[in-house]
């Protein structure tokens, strides 16, 4: 089955791929990875960054298809407040990132998407803005949510400064000097968003009105698009606000900081429910994923070219994970092994054969017996490196339309429904449902700013507003009816009297052809740590350096290292996400294809 | 008036529903339906104002229905379109065994018409339904109505009133008349009527009065806040600033 076909303009790379669970290998000893191994929030929360990221699929496009900046204006005064524009043009149409720079208090500063007020606040436009256009945005955006955008907007975001890092910066600069090397690494953004909306909300376009075009079909490439312009606006006004108080002894900043600085991100559970939410889509992103680390599994041999660019890139991860700072004691432990098991692996690599017999394959088997998950997830996105004729054009097969509610078979025999739930849930079947540890949260959608939130079921008033993220106790409970519909043969007539299982019944039916379309862990018992699901989600962005503020809060980084606008079409699109070797440098010491 | 978009119908739809009593599954539906509907520039938000006020009046478990051969019935009067259309989809192939299915009593029967639409995709079948001096025949891609029957679905009441629904597949091809497509390609027409454009709409215009009355239904499904659900539930409670 052919799960998505978009037409781009990778030609030669575009690709589609066999959604069925196990595909018949002709080639090699590896199939797809069991949806049973993959899809445990232990793994999903180990899950890096790689090739198919939404930020180096969007930037390899950018560069191959020459986008330019092709206009930018900067009404911002010395105070820091006043508006921005950066259109990006591509072979078929523009877009232009509003930015609104605001003078924020200190004191009303918060990540929180519960805040009303914040430095800077942006839009994508699709196309050009004309005077009127940006009078509207300028109503509308900096209020946010408060606001209304239209169908001619695409995102809608905002952002805060790193008050530490900005201050210094621009203290820096304005006394003729360069600001710290450590401390801009320690930080890694001078801004961070805390919000980037897309498909639709609070009046935007939705993703279907834009999904066609090219440069769309891979997912959350407006937002991404969003979140690279708003990088190139935030260096701009650092240096801008750094002249206003330095005058004209004002430093330049040198182009290696710059480029070492990304746009941070905090995110909380907000995210968490849309990969329950999105079945579909997950099932696709987590299919190529698999689809690609199988194909590579399966080469015979490996040239001395792609063993050496695993190598470096290898290399160049153990230089990124020395920047990788965090708090929390579980990402602190993960963090500290996996320094520990790429030392390891780079001494393995050396002394092993990494050109015939199925390198690949014998190396994935080496780290799946000996490294932890966190490390295995690491290496198998390394291992794409080599190969980018295998991996890239397999970013065609991500989307999924969101629209699509997947129509119940209620020909379907019980029977078999039983037989889909045994094979595919069995761990939930496993679980005793009337033991409060496995069911001890619930989801819910607060009143107060209308967020997602977790809460403990025995406790707070909250079980009669419970979302729909329990999978595993909601099949269950069908399983169960199942056993009890006696005289009921079909599907069709359990919903009928029972219409309260239609939506566990929706999701047992998709898994038969979408088999990771479903995590497959409890998510409301005790022991759950969503911010693994957030993970799992940012990493398929592209974002490195999880950085856990709690169980359910997450900091991250995104295009630290990316070419900006002007740089792109003589710079590494695509592996810069790999801090290279000699940091002094710009030129790549070893250029990705 | 506001625009929105039709996400954010959907959503909107979505959330309502369950304010009102549907159990999620149906939700969903109610979201597709929306959609649906929003595409092909018929007065969603309005039809589902007046469905869930009506819901809003019952028990859900009122509403379940008791099948009776190709009749169906719910321990109350009227049917709900929701409900029913899910069961037809659910049960489309009863269609080509029954002469028809006949429901008594739907509320708001414009919203059985995506669910009919999609079973005769399902089907390849094209359907005929008809209540009270309506008329329609859906086939998957169009919708056909015969004798200006489309004035039905503008008309007040139309949004409200409870009509007896008679469903069977048409068996007959030279039933339909033949379809043209107008020059700009945006209206199908045939002969003697109207049939719903094949350009899908994505945005969808609501007067302040319905909003208000679906999001208050919406917000029944937010749990109110109290000082352990900001703190703890969200995850937050330590500087923001760095």
């Amino acid at each position: 089955m052919i799960i998505m076909s978009a037409k781009n303009m990778y030609s030669q790379q575009h690709d589609s791929l066999d959604a069925t669970f196990v595909v018949p290998n002709q080639e090699g000893p590896a199939t797809r990875r069991s949806a049973e191994l993959v899809m445990r929030l232990e793994r999903l929360g180990s899950l890096h960054q790689s090739r198919l990221s939404f930020m180096r699929i969007l930037t390899r496009r950018m560069q191959v298809e020459k986008w330019s900046l092709s206009n930018r204006e900067f009404k911002v005064d010395s105070q820091g407040v006043g508006y921005a524009l950066y259109s990006m043009s591509g072979p078929e149409r523009t877009y232009t990132l509003v930015a609104f720079a605001h003078d924020l208090p200190d004191e009303l500063r918060s990540d929180r998407v519960i805040a009303t007020a914040w430095d800077a606040t942006f839009t994508l436009f699709d196309g050009i803005p004309t005077s009127g256009d940006i009078r509207r945005l300028s109503e509308n955006v900096p209020v946010q949510e408060a606001g209304r955008v239209s169908g001619k907007e695409l995102t809608l975001s905002r952002a805060n400064r790193s008050v530490r890092l900005w201050k210094h910066v621009v203290g820096e600069l304005a006394a003729g000097r360069q600001p710290d090397r450590e401390l801009i690494d320690s930080v890694g953004y001078l801004m961070r968003t805390t919000a980037v909306y897309g498909s639709g909300k609070f009046g935007a376009a939705d993703r279907s009105s834009i999904a066609a075009r090219a440069e769309f079909s891979a997912p959350f490439q407006a937002e991404m698009l969003t979140v690279y312009l708003i990088r190139t606006f935030v260096r701009d006004l650092v240096q801008h606000m750094a002249n206003c108080q330095g005058g004209p002894d004002t430093a330049i900043l040198d182009p290696v900081i710059a480029s070492r600085l990304g746009i941070g991100n905090s995110t909380g559970l907000g995210m968490a429910p849309f990969l329950i939410n999105h079945p579909q889509l997950f099932n696709n992103w987590i299919t190529v994923r698999e689809e690609a680390l199988m194909r590579i599994r399966n080469q015979r041999v490996a040239s001395d070219t792609e063993r050496d660019r695993f190598i470096n890139l290898l290399r160049r991860s153990q230089q990124s994970f020395n920047l990788w700072n965090s708090e929390h004691p579980i990402q602190v432990a993960k963090v500290t092994e996996l320094k520990k098991n790429i030392a390891a692996l780079l001494d393995h690599v050396q002394s092993t054969n990494l050109l015939n017999d199925f390198p690949w394959n014998r190396l994935y088997l080496w780290t799946a017996e000996n490294l932890d998950i966190e490390s295995q997830e690491c290496v198998v996105s390394l291992m794409m490196e080599p190969y980018p004729e295998l991996v890239d054009g397999l970013a065609d097969c991500m989307s999924a339309p969101e629209t699509g509610r997947l129509r119940i078979e209620g020909s379907m025999p019980l029977q078999t429904l039983a037989q889909l739930i045994e094979e595919h849930y069995s761990w939930a079947l496993a679980l005793d449902w009337q033991e409060r540890n496995n069911c001890a949260r619930a989801w819910y959608v607060s009143e107060e700013k209308l967020e997602p939130r977790l809460g403990e079921r025995f406790e707070e008033p909250i079980a009669d507003f419970e979302q729909p993220l329990a999978p595993a106790r909601d099949i269950a409970l069908l399983y169960q009816a199942i056993t009890q519909a006696d005289g009921t043969d079909s599907t069709a007539e359990l919903l009928i009297r029972n219409p309260q299982h239609r939506h566990a019944v929706r999701r047992v039916q998709r898994i038969r052809q979408a088999p990771y379309a479903e995590i497959r862990d409890n998510t409301i018992g005790a022991s759950l740590l969503p911010f693994d699901m957030l993970r799992c989600k940012l990493a398929f962005f592209g974002a490195i350096h999880f950085d856990p503020r709690s169980d359910r809060w997450l900091r991250i980084c995104l295009y630290a290292n990316a070419p900006y606008p002007e740089e792109l079409s003589e710079g590494d699109a695509d592996c810069w996400i790999y801090p290279k070797e000699d940091s002094d440098s710009r030129a790549s010491i070893f250029p990705c294809p | 008036m506001i625009e929105l978009s039709n996400n954010e119908a959907a959503s909107l739809v979505k959330l309502a529903a369950r304010g009102v009593g549907y159990p999620w599954g149906l939700v969903e539906e109610a979201a597709h339906v929306s959609r649906w509907l929003i595409e092909r520039r018929i007065p969603t938000l309005e039809l589902f104002r007046s469905l869930f006020t009506w819901v809003d009046e019952r028990e859900f478990s009122q509403l379940i229905l008791q099948p009776n051969d190709n009749r169906w019935r719910c321990s109350r009067d009227e049917l709900c379109p929701l409900v029913c259309g899910a069961a037809i989809i659910d049960s489309a192939s009863m269609l080509l065994t029954e002469d028809k299915i006949e429901l008594n009593n739907v509320v708001c029967p414009i919203l059985l018409i995506p669910f009919i639409s999609e079973a005769s995709v399902l089907l390849e079948k094209s359907i005929r339904m008809t209540w009270k001096d309506a008329e329609f025949v859906v086939n998957g891609v169009f919708i056909e109505s015969i004798n200006d029957s489309s004035k039905v679905i503008h008309t007040p009441m139309a949004l409200k009133s409870p009509a007896s629904i008679c469903i069977t597949v048409v068996s007959d091809p030279s039933d339909i008349p033949e379809v043209l497509a107008d020059s700009e390609g945006a209206l199908l027409k045939a002969s003697s009527s109207e049939l719903w454009p094949v350009v899908l709409h994505s945005r969808v215009s609501v007067d302040l009065i319905c909003l208000e009355s679906l999001k208050q239904y919406a917000h029944r499904t937010y749990a109110p806040a109290t000082e352990q659900s900001r703190l703890s539930g969200a995850g937050a409670g330590t500087s923001d600033n760095d």
